[in-house]
Parts: C-alpha cells; structure tokens; sequence
C-alpha cells in the first residue's frame, strides 16, 4: 500500500510539471518572432491581411486570454484546434505518438537486451580482445550523429543495393511483410545511438559488481560460474535502467532526426513542424505527450528499482 | 474582343510556341498510382491560402480554374469555354462550360465563381490572394452560365490571373468544408489529407473532360532527406521528385530516372530599401550592382543552372524583356568611383540579412561579401531561420537577400514589386515606373505594352533597389515512364495528362 501512495504522490507531481511546462512552452513561442499568421501567409502578406488573418484565429486577443482558455479546454478534454491545419490537434498528436512509439520500442527491445549483452561479456572478458572490440565498435556506432549514420543508411542499404526502402512512409495499401522492410534502417539508426551509452554503462557497473564482497562469497561458496554472473549482474543493471528510463523519453521526443531523414510521420515531426510554424495548440500537447512520456519512464524505472534491490522501499 | 477555344492565347502574350499541354503523341493508357515527393508538408489544402509548391499541387488537383496558364505562360480554357473584355479593357465577360460536376454532385454554375471571388475578396477573409487576383471590383452572374467581372481599372492580364494558384473555383454550397472536405471540380477526388506524412487523391469518375485523368490515384509523399528522396526515385517507390538541388543531379543520372530543367522567373534579389542612407543615393546602388561577379555566381551557387539577371524582375525568356544598359559587369574601379562621388570613398559598412533555409541564398550573401571587400564595402553577413526572415527581415531590415519564385504575368511580375505602395515594395518610389506600370496593365495591344514595360525595365535596372544577380532554372525528375507532365516554370504541377507508358 505504502508504493502505492508513492506512485501517487509521483503522479501528482507529474501534473505539477506538465502545468509548468504547458506554461513555459507557451510563453516561449509569445517570444519568438513571427506567428502562425506570417507562417500562412509567407511573404506575399499585407499588413490589412495578417490583421485579418489573426482576428479570425484569435491571435488578437490578450496572451494569458488564450492561454486560460487553452488549458481550461485540456482539462476538460478538449485538447483544441491546430492553427495551421484547422483541424483537431487530439488525432493527429496521438497518431503522431503511435508511430513514434512503435518506432521507439522496436529499437528499444532490441537495444536494451543487446547492449546488457554486450556490456555483460565485455565485463567479463576485461581489457581482452572481445572487451576492446565492443567498446570500439559501440564506440563508433555513438560517434556518428545520427544524421550520418541515417544517410549512409539509404545510401548504402536503399540506394547501393536496393535490399530495404528508404522511407518508413505509413501506406495502408502495402503488405505487412513491406511495411515491416520500412522499419529495418531507421530502427537500426536508432540502435546504433542507443548501443554504447547502456553498453558501457552495463560493463562498468557489472566490472564493479563482480569485485563485491557478495560476488566473492558466491564464487566460494561453489556457486557454478553462470550463477555468480547472473547474481552480479541484478546488482550491475540498476545504474542501466535510469538510462533505459531517460532514452525513452529521449527517444519519443527526441527521434526528430530519424523521423525527418527517413520521411517517418511520428511526434517528433509534428513537435518540429509545429515550432517552425507557431501552432501552439499542437505544440502544447505535443510536448505535454513527450514530458508524460519522460515522467512515467521515471516513474517505471523507479518500480523496477524497488524490484531489483529489495532494500528499496518507498 | 473575342477569344475562345480555338484561339485560347489572350491578348498581350507571345504567339503560341506550343500548342497542347505537353501530352505525348501515342495514345495514354489508363490507371496507376503516382506518387511524387515533396521535401515539405502542405499546409493549407484552401486555394484561398495557399502560397506553397506542395499546396498548389494538391489543389490543382482537386479543382478547375476558368483559365489554364501553360508552361510557355499561355492562356488556355479550362471552366470558361471563352472570354472577352470591352474596349476599354475593364470589364470582362467569362462563359462557362455547361454539365461541368462539383465532387459531391452538383453542377457548377455561375454562382459558384461569384462565390469563390467574393470570398477572396472579402478584406475579413484575410487572403493573401485579395490583392493578387487582379483590380476586381465587382463580379456578378449575368445568366447560370456568365460571368461579368467589373475591374477599377482596365487590366489586360485578367486571364492569366484567373488561371493562377489562387483562382481555383470553389463550391458555393460548401463554404464551411474547404478546408476539411474539399468538393471541386477537378480531375481528382481528396481521399486523406495527412500534414506530415502524405496527400491521397483518387480518380474523380466524372470529370468534365472526357477520358482524363487517366491515373487512378495520385499521392503527394512528404519526404524530408533528400538522400530518401533519391533512393526512392531510383529505386522506384516513388515517381516524381518535386525539385532536384543542383548537387543531387549526378545521383539521378542513372538509367529509368529522367531529370528535366526550364527556366524559371524565380529570382535571388539582394534588397536594398532606398528610403534609408545610403541606399538612398542611386550611386550607392549602382555601385553595388557593379560588385556582383554574375558569371561566378551562376558556376558557384548554381553549379550552372541560372541565368543572367539585370537588377529587375523580368527574366530572359519572357515576352516582355528587352535588353538594358549599361550591363552590370564586375567592375571595382567604376563601383569605387561611384562611392567615392556618393561620399564614400572612405569605404562602407553594410548588414546584409540572409537565411540558410532557401537554397542558395546563404551562398549568395556570403560571395557577395567576398566580391564586395575589394570595393572597401565591408559586409557583415547575418544568417537567420526562414520563418524568422519573414517576420522580421523582409521589409523590415534595410538590405537583405530574399527568394521570389516568380509571377505568371507580366503585370505580377513588375507591379507589385516596384510600383509606389506595391505590395512586396520596400521603399521604391519613381514616378516614370509608376506611370510605365500603370499604363502598361491598362493596355491591351501587346506591341504597345511590350513598349512600356521595355522602359520600365530600363529604369529599374538603372535606379532600381535591387540586385537581381539571376534568376533560377527549376529541375524536377520523373520515372522515364511517367509521361503527360509539362514540368512548369512556376512549379506548377499538372496531374490531368499524367499516364504511366507500357
């Protein structure tokens, strides 16, 4: 009961957050130069349209005016209109996270158990060959910025030799088999930035876990090799799962560049999209859905914690 | 006055070059899903405010003009079977083809273009298209299938501006659905319009012109990476690319891929406002006309594909261009002499405005600032994002780089730009342009008009406030299978003949 009152109290202070960032958000873009109005109307604007222009989207009205009115329709439901496509921001945004998620996820079920493997040898097998190796390569793999690594990507894989299509393009009407193809680089893109980070971050705490005293006690006590491993490694994975935590808050708000190389309509398209061109109903609730995301992420790796040390109790 | 179908060029334009809207010659074959990509999103999917390539596309699609301007800038019927003006030239008189049908069943009639006017014209609208669409003061429905438009002035290039982006005919009945639901009366149906990821549109069944559109659906794919845009074009998941940076044309070279360029009126002004010092001296501004190594900048920005400008904004290749002098060669010692006689002599410190968001732009301000030193004009280059240009730059910032993509008329192309309160006018004032602009719009006789606009050339490339270095050629690829598609000088892209060959 005690950890459930604590997830409570953590969820309310989510609420907290997510009210500061809709606020800071807001308040940002008032300070950008340029509105949703110029952005429609581009350069061939007169100043009697864009007056127009922003009395018929309300632009005109005081900016704690619609601030109030934005929020109080959040927290009724209704998560507004999109300035710029006059249509409803609640679709859109969740479409948005739907592909972002499932983009996300797939990198992160192969990226998380890979790297805890890779992490896990390499430890095992310190300052060897196969040691130096994984962290060279993992090493590489987080050098390149993803920009790079997607374009060499296509380049090579879709361009080259044409084995997987360089677009993960949402078609209804392609096969599942297809659709499937479209997934391969830019879920590889993301593996190779995820890899290094978790992977040395695995080998330096298991390294520390398998020079514990309890570690020791195991090996003396007869316990077989595999064991003792498995033994170090619940202690070595804690440090691992607050970056597991932050990458999936990083990876639903922060894929914009994989999103935009491989042409993959997801949230981080829409966030940019929506700075670029001021519609603040979209951008508000698009970066509400990324900080829920980085919030509960926390929250998650906060309970896997509790499971993993005993000690931790909240 | 009296032009229809069969002799659709309108008054004050160049004899047709090319009849027929670039349609090959063996019988097209029906069905297939083309699908084209775009390195943006479409914004608005309403004619009315509409101002990007990729939202041109789709409602082009999607609805008829009364007029069709083709690739050589000639006039064609489209929902107007003919037209003519009084003598005079300020009142115009469209008939409507008949059995035309809306997407949603109904027939188009005269209400709708009256409809469709009003509503740009209506200052609460907001349109940008308000102050583009001609001098129009009144349209009214002489019978179901009429249409009279009453201008302020006379104005010679009406037909064209009805065949513009902005002047697509819209549903009288459906004002509250254009932009959710559109119903036109185009060649194509919208089946999902999704900002971000694409466009579907399908075959309309019903389409006024017998046989067309012989694709079956037609799909604008937003494609950021152009590195994802050529993999896809090559590799045949896509059909057409919008447009092809000049660095990306090798990687096109390649069998089943065809590049295809024109020239287009786009253009890269540097401009100066001659309201404030020093742009304010005209030696000034020639001196900085003569600082521009033309040549260089073609072969360093362009890889070649421009063509020569001279400091106004009629391109080459237009009807109404007549050559100017003196030419604007590079030329430092003349440029020195002039800003030493301005009073500058001493040198000069200039903040030139630029943004590294349209192609090309940031290299021209930065080898303008190369080009420049040797004259003592020291040039600080500052490089903003595109959005922030267009909030605070253009026509706020006294000397900047900007990006025009170029106007189907010869009115557009000049008017609004040097005209005393031309909509996109800084500053520029003359009282010889004036008059030229004002005389050549009202003027029907080409020979006559080509006459004052020739003038008005002269004197901008003279006295204007611009450095017009050149203007751009537009490339775009397609499948070599894709045929049917006269790739426009204004990005104009035109599915109506578009077939897939074999």
């Amino acid at each position: 009961m005690r950890s459930l009152g604590f997830i409570a109290r953590r969820l309310g202070a989510l609420a907290v957050v997510l009210a500061v960032v809709s606020v800071l958000v807001f308040a940002i873009v008032q300070l950008l130069p340029g509105d949703v109005a110029t952005e429609i109307l581009g350069t061939s604007a007169t100043p009697e349209d864009l007056a127009a222009l922003r009395l018929k989207l309300g632009l005109t009205r005081p900016a704690p005016v619609r601030y109030a009115e934005w929020i109080g329709g959040v927290v009724r439901g209704d998560w507004g209109v999109s300035l710029l496509y006059q249509m409803p921001v609640r679709p859109l945004v969740l479409e948005g996270l739907g592909r972002s998620a499932v983009l996300a996820g797939l990198a992160l079920l192969i990226a998380v158990p890979l790297s805890i493997g890779l992490g896990v040898v390499a430890a095992l097998r310190r300052d060897r060959l196969l040691d130096h190796a994984i962290s060279t390569l993992t090493l590489i793999a987080l050098s390149l910025p993803e920009f790079v690594w997607g374009t060499l990507l296509i380049l090579l894989f879709a361009y080259r030799f044409r084995v997987f299509p360089p677009s993960s393009m949402v078609d209804p009407q392609a096969s599942l088999a297809s659709q499937a193809a479209r997934f391969v680089l830019p879920v590889l893109t993301l593996i190779l930035a995820l890899l290094a980070q978790m992977t040395r971050m695995t080998r330096a705490s298991m390294i520390d876990a398998l020079r514990q005293p309890f570690t020791e006690a195991a090996r003396l006590r007869g316990l077989r090799p595999r064991r003792v491993v498995a033994h170090a490694l619940r202690n070595a994975l804690l440090p691992t799962v607050g970056i597991v935590a932050l990458n999936v808050g990083f990876l639903l708000g922060g894929i914009v560049i994989v999103e935009t190389i491989f042409s993959y309509p997801g949230l981080g398209r829409l966030l940019v999209d929506s700075v670029n061109h001021r519609d603040v109903p979209m951008l508000q609730m698009a970066t509400l859905l990324v900080a829920s995301a980085y919030g509960l992420a926390n929250l998650g790796a906060d309970i896997v914690y509790a499971y993993l040390d005993p000690r931790i109790r909240y | 006055m009296q032009y229809g179908a069969a002799a659709a060029a309108a008054a004050a334009l160049q004899p047709v070059t090319l009849a027929g809207s670039g349609a090959a010659s063996a019988a097209p074959k029906r069905g297939g899903t083309l699908k084209i990509a775009w390195a943006s999103s479409p914004l608005s999917i309403d004619p009315a405010y509409a101002v990007s390539g990729d939202e041109y596309m789709i409602t082009a699609a999607i609805y008829d003009n009364l007029t069709r301007v083709d690739e050589k800038f000639v006039v064609h019927p489209q929902l107007a079977s003919g037209w003519s003006s009084n003598e005079h030239g300020d009142v115009w008189t469209f008939n409507l083809r008949r059995g035309v049908k809306f997407h949603h069943g109904r027939e188009l009639n005269a209400r709708d273009v009256v409809f469709t006017f009003e509503r740009i014209l209506d200052p609460k609208n907001g349109s940008p298209a308000r102050t583009s669409v001609g001098p129009i003061d009144k349209i009214e429905a002489a019978d179901d299938y009429t249409v009279r438009f009453r201008l302020s002035i006379p104005y010679a290039d009406l037909p064209i501006s009805l065949g513009t982006t902005y002047a697509r005919i819209l549903p009288a009945d459906r004002a509250a659905l254009i932009k959710t639901a559109p119903s036109g009366t185009g060649p194509f149906r919208l089946a999902e319009f999704r900002p971000g990821a694409y466009t579907r549109m399908v075959r309309f069944q019903n389409y006024w012109d017998p046989g067309r559109p012989y694709l079956d659906e037609l799909w604008e794919v937003n494609m950021p990476a152009m590195a994802a845009q050529v993999a896809a074009l090559t590799g045949g998941s896509v059909h057409a690319m919008f447009e092809v940076p000049a660095s990306y044309m090798p990687a096109l070279q390649t069998s089943g891929v065809s590049l295809v360029s024109v020239k287009s009126p786009g253009f890269q002004p540097l401009t100066m406002n001659n309201a404030e010092k020093p742009f304010n001296d005209v030696r000034v501004r020639q001196a900085l006309k003569y600082l521009v190594d033309r040549d260089a900048l073609i072969k360093a920005v362009w890889q070649g594909h421009a063509s020569m400008g001279e400091d106004h904004s009629v391109p080459s290749f237009s009807p109404y261009y007549a050559a100017t002098t003196p030419t604007h060669t590079y030329d430092v010692a003349k440029a020195k002499a002039l800003l030493a006689e301005a009073g500058y002599g001493s040198g000069l410190n200039l903040e030139l405005w630029t943004s590294n968001e349209r192609v090309g732009l940031q290299e021209l301000a930065v080898a303008y600032q190369q080009m420049a030193a040797p004259a003592g004009v020291k040039i600080d280059v500052k490089n903003v994002p595109w959005s922030v240009h267009v909030a605070t730059v253009y026509k706020k910032k006294p000397f900047y780089a900007n990006n025009w993509f170029g106007r189907a008329s010869i009115d557009e192309t000049l008017y609004p730009y040097f005209r005393t309160g031309g909509g996109f006018n800084d500053a520029y004032s003359n009282k010889d342009v004036d008059t030229l602009l004002d005389t050549g719009r009202a003027t029907i006789d080409f020979k006559k008009r080509k006459e004052f606009y020739a003038r008005a050339e002269q004197v901008i490339h003279v006295d204007g406030p611009w450095v017009v270095p050149y203007f751009t050629m537009y490339t775009a690829a397609m499948r070599s299978n894709v045929k049917g598609i006269a790739v426009h000088p204004l990005r104009w892209w035109d599915f109506r003949e578009a077939y897939f060959e074999g």
